[in-house]
């Protein structure tokens, strides 16, 4: 089904099918809520003002997950630098990044994977998001971050093997 | 043969394709070491799974994010339906500007063309051959010197009439005269003979009314004065020699002035009568 971002009904069905993926792409890139939600909603103003015409809805979603993924990173790299010129500022230690939903949830072992997700370079951390939070294969994540199967592969890989490595840190991941 | 990390990894996410994968799966019904690297990697895939964002952790999001887009870009999609129905750009709204110039300015044009001829063919008409005898009935010139149109001169009674009446005029024709006239003109004769009646001296003094008078009476722009010349009926008496309004209302004013002096002279005598008495013995 061909798809117009501007189109009234398919808007609606793209957003309906879409937008928990791009919502958990920029909270697992981001972990912060409130700027997920303006990154999706951004996400979306572009995706209706484009007026792109799309063969079908994956590939909607291709373009949808590819923009999110670019603003969540951006919002990452900008809050990095903000972060950096306040410790310097203030001379603290990184305060904790946890938000209230992490809060909220109160499952240890998710909050722990999550703040490891959090400390891992953008390269890895987009990917690992990618494959492990938006259903997609090594093909689809390929497509979107415009890099090869193979390279995909190896940076998911890589990805959960820092990711192990950070959780033995914590001490909780112990079999 | 032990497989690495990288190959467990891609099994796990099943990505591995065959024959790798087979193998995988044999290798590590047999191989403890690989069988326990294995699961610590399906546990931290698992732990990695159980992080994930779920659908009630952001169902207000989801909620808030619609009802922006439905404000912003849905409704402002239906007004620009709206506006896309009832706009024009620029370049078409000049064209239509110009187009309905355009067709006012031929319109203009052409019914100028049209009409223009016809206030030229109702000249203002004046008496030149007064008072000189002819067998003409009415001979009328056009004072609008439009050189592109005939002079009244060269029309007939019957034609002014008939030109006028295509014009819409109403034409109340009228003869005035004291004796029954000779008319040679084929229109009075035909139109008019019945309706003229025998007057006598006595109609002249009586009033206007009583008199027929031969008038022209159309719009304002036009001003006709038509005079006939009754020549036949000069014999019978001057003053109905010639048959015109103009001497209608002369006699009209003659008379009435005649009857004014007469009653005020009347009185006049009555109240002083000795001054006129003094006037005659002085002189006589």
């Amino acid at each position: 089904m061909e798809v117009n971002s501007s189109g009234l009904e398919s808007f609606k069905q793209v957003y309906k099918e879409v937008f928990p993926v791009i919502m958990r792409v920029a909270y697992h890139v981001t972990y912060n809520m409130d700027a997920s939600e303006d990154i999706c909603q951004e996400a979306f103003i572009r995706f209706f003002d484009r007026g792109l015409i799309f063969p079908s809805v994956d590939e909607a979603k291709y373009w949808l997950i590819r923009v999110t993924k670019n603003l969540s990173i951006n919002y990452v790299k900008r809050k990095g630098r903000e972060k950096v010129a306040v410790d310097k500022i203030k001379k603290q230690p990184l305060p904790s990044v946890k938000t209230g939903e992490e809060t909220v949830i109160g499952n240890e072992t998710c909050e722990l994977v999550r703040n490891a997700i959090q400390q891992l370079p953008e390269k890895l951390r987009a990917v690992l998001v990618l494959k492990e939070y938006s259903d997609l294969n090594y093909k689809e994540i390929a497509n979107i971050l415009n890099i090869t199967e193979s390279n995909v592969k190896v940076r998911v890989h890589r990805a959960k093997q820092q990711l192990e490595k950070l959780l033995d840190q914590e001490g909780i991941y112990v079999l | 043969m032990c497989f690495d990390d990288q190959v467990l990894s891609t099994y796990i996410d099943g990505e591995l394709a065959e024959p790798w994968k087979t193998q995988v799966e044999e290798h590590l019904l047999h191989c403890a070491t690989c069988k326990s690297r294995y699961d610590q990697l399906q546990d931290l895939e698992t732990d990695i799974k159980a992080a994930r964002l779920r659908e009630d952790e952001f169902s207000v999001q989801r909620e808030r994010v619609w009802q922006y887009l439905e404000k912003h870009c849905v409704s402002a999609v239906k007004e620009k339906v709206i506006e896309k129905r009832f706009t024009f750009k620029a370049p078409v709204v000049f064209a239509a500007a110009a187009a309905v110039v355009i067709i006012f300015a031929a319109g203009i044009f052409f019914t100028a063309r049209v009409k223009s001829p016809v206030i030229p063919e109702i000249p203002v008409i004046s008496s030149e051959n007064k008072g000189t005898a002819s067998n003409t009935l009415i001979p009328v010139v056009a004072t609008d010197a439009s050189p592109t149109e005939r002079s009244m001169r060269d029309l007939t009674i019957e034609e002014i009439l008939q030109l006028l009446d295509e014009r819409g005029f109403e034409v109340d024709l009228r003869l005035k005269s004291v004796e029954p006239l000779k008319v040679n003109s084929p229109v009075i004769r035909s139109n008019l003979m019945n309706s003229v009646p025998e007057i006598s001296e006595d109609a002249v003094l009586k009033g206007v009314d009583a008199i027929p008078v031969m008038t022209l009476e159309s719009a304002d722009t036009v001003d006709a004065e038509l005079e006939a010349d009754a020549s036949d009926a000069a014999d019978s008496d001057a003053d109905a020699e010639e048959v015109t309004e103009e001497v209608t209302e002369e006699v009209t004013e003659e008379v009435t002035e005649e009857e004014s002096v007469s009653e005020e002279e009347v009185p006049a005598v009555e109240d002083e009568p000795e001054a006129p008495v003094s006037e005659d013995s002085e002189a006589l």
